[in-house]
């Protein structure tokens, strides 16, 4: 008797085993139509995954299309196109199956009337519409019975749709939504107040997969009627939500299995954790922003214990907190974190957060924001301690000079970001001198003064970056930030906000471009230069920097665009661009005409010298 | 250089190079896979295909033969519509029944990156308008029961897209 090649089970055998019985159907047997080589293999069409229209074209062989073993298409794959492989098969049936649809009148139509929104099969239809937002999807559903048909048959499509409740609203025994989407997976209540489980609620819920309240008040028996009515959900986001009395000693009689996210944003009572945390065995993700009411440890032990009883699956931990937290909440054996994001404003002794690294050699994405400006020694224990960091932000702390040195031991870093610390009563200076990040693609300075060629000696050693963004820099000069720049050949985003040097150097820049290195920026697809007074000079060079690929260019006031640059502008140079704004860049209005009528074929234009922003 | 033989549906000849035909999934598949040997001066039928639209096809290919493999595409970029080149733009300004017969046999031919253009010009056709005008875009008759379309139009009330 012939076996099934992939099961090796005999042709007729009984399956007994569950994933076996739901193939029973197609137990149809298909086998090598070439036959010359392989004396037949067989194999069952249900675990060669083969299923109606491909079955039924396979097993009636009117079609011509049959196939044959790996074995025969190997030995006698020259002679004949009519050895077939399944997978190709497959799509050639599918392909045949979807202009047959296409070519049908839709249901209910005549067919005379040359309505050619038919012409298109469903999955072509709803691939376009992925494109759209969802406001136009919400037109899509109006246009006709197909098209509504398309959106609400397709789950991706419907992620986009989210229902917002009207904000006021009041929810008690008498409201009553008139029409609600039935399929919406995403609901928002803003300054509602939820005062009675509504009836209507569960047909709204059953399918829901992220709830958001926000601002809203409640009685707490009705948010958990609510919640145990939406047993898809993925996502719960509470944001100054005021509640009463929350009794966290009742039995709830339900899970939220699939609750993957958690956040609490701001202004929420604490205490609902305690009823929450039986009920999310599969948490993911905590978020739980720092509040001052709680800087007292007792309602801390909530968020503690809340911790504990989820730790085993909890992957990423964003927290506003104090050290007594901190302390209790390292200890726990299964916390396994990829992501710490940490603040909060009572802290005293930030070491701890070292220590808390050493625990979770796991993580991969590191923040230290407010409340957490670490030292350089303690960041150099932490770096050693996880050397396979590949995101990290943090604060310097209160000093005039930092020198990150620890960030050489920060070698699979990718994205990076300092900041300076705006309590600090200077700028502070950063010495990158000897450091460099070799893998590092997004690197963001915030509020820093780079001397001379600090930044220069930084990007030198870490030449893979995309994504550049200064905010609020101090340089010595023009030229150290353009000898910088010129060191990253990779570089597809520059992002220049406020950066500014007090020097002014119109007199000392070269005439001739300031190296031979200008066209390094070969892969720069996006400049955004915005309240930076850069002077002709080295505007100039910046552009001339720029290759003729560039996509997008926005100048916001920069207002000294000198004739030359205006003139490179208007040359041929960049041709390719999809995006040209020029904001408050003091330009004439004869010359605002000129710009305007060059650039006439850019997709999105925007000059104009009196915006407001 | 080496050219193979596609017959259209209706009953149309072509010869083409080989390197243009397999922008072609589907010519590719039978070509490399299948092991059709095409010195066999035998014509590949494409019986799903008229030979306007493929003579169509073909100066897309011949014109975009060269383009490197796209990058795989995060799920942003993905969703642009603006992004369209301007010879794109140009070769697909024709009337809606060749737009989607275009489509159609693009589909059938796998031919991702023409799929994806002309996805994304439907796309820009259908932005910005109100229903009635996509019916009047599109040719399509409202074939909603008197009194439906409110009912959607309720239920939209409560929708918005999604803030990103």
């Amino acid at each position: 008797m012939d076996r099934c090649q992939i099961c090796n089970q005999p042709e007729t055998c009984q399956l007994r085993s569950s994933s076996a019985a739901k193939k029973g159907s197609t137990q149809t047997i298909i086998t090598c139509a070439s036959g010359a080589s392989c004396n037949g293999t067989a194999v069952h069409a249900g675990c060669a995954n083969l299923t109606g229209p491909v079955l039924e074209a396979l097993s009636g062989a009117q079609l011509g299309l049959f196939w044959a073993c790996e074995q025969c298409r190997k030995t006698e794959g020259s002679r004949t196109r009519e050895l077939t492989e399944l997978g190709t098969i497959r799509q050639l049936a599918q392909r045949m199956v979807a202009t047959v649809d296409a070519n049908l009148t839709p249901r209910g139509r005549k067919g005379k009337t040359g309505w050619k929104g038919a012409a298109l099969p469903a999955e072509m239809w709803e691939r376009i519409f992925g494109l759209l937002t969802g406001g136009q999807l919400l037109g899509i559903r109006l246009t006709c019975r197909r098209w509504r048909d398309v959106v609400d048959g397709s789950s991706r499509l419907r992620d986009r749709l989210v229902v917002r409740f009207p904000k006021g609203l009041l929810v008690d025994g008498r409201y009553r939504p008139t029409d609600l989407m039935p399929f919406a997976k995403k609901v928002i209540f803003e300054e509602a107040s939820l005062f009675s489980g509504p009836r209507w609620w569960p047909r709204l819920g059953h399918g829901l997969t992220e709830l958001t309240l926000k601002h809203c008040k409640c009685l707490f028996m009705t948010l958990l009627a609510m919640l145990r009515a939406t047993p898809c959900l993925k996502v719960l986001t509470w944001d100054n939500v005021m509640m009463d009395a929350i009794d966290d000693r009742r039995d709830l009689g339900f899970r939220l299995d699939k609750l993957e996210a958690l956040n609490f944003a701001s202004n929420f009572d604490i205490e609902v954790l305690a009823c929450l945390r039986k009920i999310c065995p599969n948490l993911k993700k905590l978020a739980l922003s720092y509040e001052r009411k709680f800087q007292e440890f007792a309602p801390y032990v909530y968020l503690i214990e809340f911790v504990e009883a989820v730790q085993s699956s909890l992957e990423e931990l964003e927290l506003g907190c104090t050290e007594g937290v901190l302390n209790e909440v390292m200890n726990f054996e299964r916390l396994k974190l990829t992501k710490l994001s940490l603040h909060g404003e009572a802290m005293t002794d930030t070491s701890i957060a070292v220590a808390f690294c050493r625990k979770m050699p796991t993580l991969k994405d590191l923040q230290f924001e407010f409340g957490f400006e670490m030292r350089e020694s303690d960041l150099e224990q932490i770096a050693k301690a996880l050397p396979t960091l590949e995101r990290f932000a943090t604060r310097f702390p209160e000093q005039k000079r930092v020198r990150p040195s620890y960030l050489a031991h920060m070698p699979h870093l990718r994205h990076l970001t300092l900041v300076g610390n705006e309590e600090y009563c200077e700028v502070q200076t950063v010495y990158f001198t000897g450091i460099g990040c070799p893998v590092l693609t997004h690197l963001k300075l915030e509020d820093l003064d780079l001397p001379r060629d600090s930044l220069q000696q930084l990007l030198a050693n870490s030449s893979n970056i995309t994504d550049l963004t200064l905010k609020a820099i101090q340089f010595t000069s023009w030229r150290a930030l353009i000898l910088a720049l010129a060191e990253l050949p990779n570089l597809q985003r520059l992002l220049l906000t406020y950066v500014r040097a007090p020097k002014s150097e119109e007199s000392t820049w070269p005439t001739t471009p300031l190296t031979q290195q200008q066209h390094n920026f070969a892969s720069l697809r996006r400049l955004e230069v915005d309240r930076v007074k850069l002077g002709e000079p080295a505007l100039l060079t910046l552009l001339g920097m720029c290759p003729a690929q560039l996509k997008e260019l926005a100048l916001r006031s920069v207002e000294d665009v000198g004739e030359n640059a205006l003139c490179l502008l208007l040359g041929h140079k960049f041709g390719q661009l999809d995006e040209l704004t020029m904001l408050n860049c003091g330009l004439w209005p004869d010359e605002e005409r000129d710009m305007c009528d060059r650039f006439r074929a850019v997709k999105l234009l925007r000059i104009s010298d009196y915006a407001m922003f | 250089m080496s050219t193979i033989k596609l017959e259209t549906s209706d009953g149309v000849k072509f010869t083409v190079k080989t390197q243009v035909a397999k922008c072609s999934g589907t010519i590719r598949t039978m070509l490399e896979d299948i092991g059709i040997n095409p010195q066999d001066g035998e014509a590949i039928p494409l019986s799903n295909v008229h030979s306007t639209i493929l003579q169509k096809i073909l100066v897309w290919a011949e014109h975009h033969v060269d383009d490197p493999e796209p990058p795989r595409e995060d799920a942003d970029a993905a969703k642009r519509t603006d992004d369209i080149c301007s010879w794109d733009e140009d070769f697909l300004k024709v009337d809606q029944r060749t737009l989607f017969d275009v489509m159609l046999a693009a589909n059938y031919l796998d031919m991702k990156q023409l799929i994806a253009v002309c996805c994304k010009t439907v796309a820009n056709m259908i932005k910005g308008k109100t229903a009635d005008q996509i019916r009047r875009t599109f040719n399509i008759e409202n074939d909603f029961p008197p009194g439906e379309e409110d009912k959607i139009r309720l239920r939209n009330q409560f929708c918005e897209e999604r803030s990103r």
